[in-house]
């Protein structure tokens, strides 16, 4: 093989590599935009709650949010004390 | 006249039976499933340590899993939507990620402790756990492809019969009825309050409700296509599941009260190791316990790996039913096969922190629990969703005492669980 020639191959080797790159960079780019227009169109579908936010409804939420607050403050110090 | 009469309640009976076998399922097996590999080893640990002093509590857990799992049968039969869409519709998108997501990562975990049971089951008659994995995943995914809920539920019946080999177990061991009896008194051990004993009443309670089960039997309740005509049939179909349920627990807790209890209690950390003990003395019911323990671990990794695809097919809109083919549903089966194949690669990779995966699905669980539990109730009591069928008034004191002394118990079971020397 000429010189020539392992240098046309060797371009169109990185030629094909460079496409083939590309086209897996769109696929993952192409799958994480279906996920996030799923995402955005799950968002935008139940945007408005069902539910009448009566008093008691808003209550029990607080208190959900609270509560999940205390127990991630919990484990955030179990986790500083372990690692201390 | 009168043998007319009873002719004409006997077509009646034979009518309604012929209508609740052909509904019968989600019920029972939701409730024989609560029965997992993890509240198998509760309940030999809690045998093996207190013998019989704790039967009284199994028994009263089973009107509370009935009272929060009846619940997901009205919406489930109203609504027609499964929990997560049902919390992502009424409550928004906040409250919907969070079920979703965390319900998503607790489920994959408790699998993981699902592999761990059936493999320590199946260790104990000599199979390698990669046997067991590949063995238990081509069986799963082999009944699940059927494209017929039908088939689907029948299968899973038949597995949960299996779960009542503890029930000839515990008969083989020739348990006193007197004592059997005296269990049933609530009482306190002759040892005392103690921390321990403590710790084993949250862990019972603990394994009563599962997040997994709220989520998993409305879906299961959709996707049969029940109706609200078929309410009382699915109420019933419950109740006869927690009956099983009760009955399998307490079988489980005199078998080793039996053979492993002594004054002072005896520790064993799993079902499996209790397994092994007995088989030296009592083959036969070592070799019960442990197939039992298999099939508790198959019953609950079926179940849920099919709540976490239905909850994820419900909110992103994929065909989600097992009536479709797979080539009609591929990301519902996807999400099957790939979360049950990940569990079991979990379990067999050399050195994986299995004791903190199980101890973490208990802190997990504790922070979606209290909010699939207050969504339940909050979505029984909107009349605009529910209509006729939301709660009453004595539903709602029976479920609000239950929600809020489940909400305290698992927390504070959680809690011990990441300071294990809170209750010493």
């Amino acid at each position: 093989m000429s010189s020539d020639n392992i240098e046309n191959y060797q371009e169109t080797k990185n030629m094909v590599e460079h496409v083939d790159e590309i086209s897996e960079k769109g696929r993952i780019s192409s799958v994480l935009k279906r996920w996030r227009t799923a995402i955005h169109n799950i968002n935008k579908k139940y945007s408005k709650p069902r539910l009448k936010m009566t008093p008691l409804v808003k209550v029990s939420l607080l208190a959900l949010r609270l509560y999940l607050i205390l127990l991630v403050i919990i484990l955030s110090y179990k986790f500083y004390t372990m690692v201390m | 006249m009168e043998s007319a009469w009873y002719y004409y309640k006997y077509r009646r009976f034979i009518k309604w039976l012929g209508i609740y076998l052909a509904i019968a399922g989600p019920g029972i097996i939701v409730m024989v499933a609560d029965n997992d590999a993890g509240g198998i080893t509760t309940y030999a640990a809690t045998g093996a340590k207190f013998g019989f002093n704790l039967i009284w509590l199994l028994v009263l857990l089973g009107p509370v899993a009935y009272v929060v799992q009846e619940m997901t049968v009205r919406l489930g039969a109203v609504t027609k939507r499964g929990h997560a869409e049902a919390i992502f519709d009424a409550f928004g998108p906040f409250w919907g990620w969070f079920s979703l997501i965390d319900l998503g990562f607790l489920d994959f975990l408790t699998m993981v402790t699902e592999f761990i049971g059936m493999t320590a089951a199946l260790q104990i008659f000599g199979v390698p756990p990669i046997l067991t994995i590949i063995g238990v995943s081509i069986l799963m995914i082999s009944i699940f492809v059927h494209g017929r809920y039908w088939t689907w539920e029948k299968i899973v019946l038949l597995f949960c019969v299996l779960n009542l080999i503890y029930i000839p177990a515990a008969l083989l061991v020739h348990p006193q009825i007197s004592d059997i009896f005296k269990g049933l008194i609530p009482s306190i051990p002759s040892t005392g309050f103690t921390g321990d004993f403590f710790m084993f009443f949250m862990a019972n309670i603990g394994t009563t409700i599962a997040p997994w089960m709220i989520f998993f039997q409305q879906s299961s309740v959709v996707d049969k296509g029940m109706t609200e005509k078929d309410i009382p049939f699915g109420k019933f179909d419950t109740a006869v599941g927690a009956f099983f349920t009760v009955v399998v627990a307490i079988a489980c807790v005199i078998l080793t009260g039996m053979l492993l209890f002594k004054p002072g209690g005896v520790d064993i950390e799993s079902a499996a190791e209790a397994a092994i003990v007995i088989n030296g003395s009592y083959p036969i019911v070592g070799t019960a316990l442990a197939i039992g323990l298999f099939d508790a671990g198959l019953l609950g990794a079926m179940c849920i790996s099919l709540a976490s695809s239905w909850a994820m097919g419900e909110v992103f809109g994929w065909a989600h039913s097992l009536n479709k083919k797979v080539s009609e549903a591929p990301m519902f089966y996807a999400f099957y096969f790939l979360s049950l194949i990940f569990a079991g690669i979990v379990v067999l990779i050399p050195r994986a922190p299995l004791v903190l995966i199980t101890l973490f699905v208990q802190v997990i669980a504790v922070t979606l629990l209290p909010a699939a539990l207050v969504f339940l109730l909050l979505l029984l009591n909107n009349e605009e969703m529910m209509g006729k069928y939301k709660n009453t008034l004595m539903q709602n004191i029976w479920g609000f005492l239950i929600v809020i002394s489940i909400i305290i118990v698992s927390t504070l079971y959680a809690l011990s669980a990441i300071f294990p020397e809170m209750f010493k």
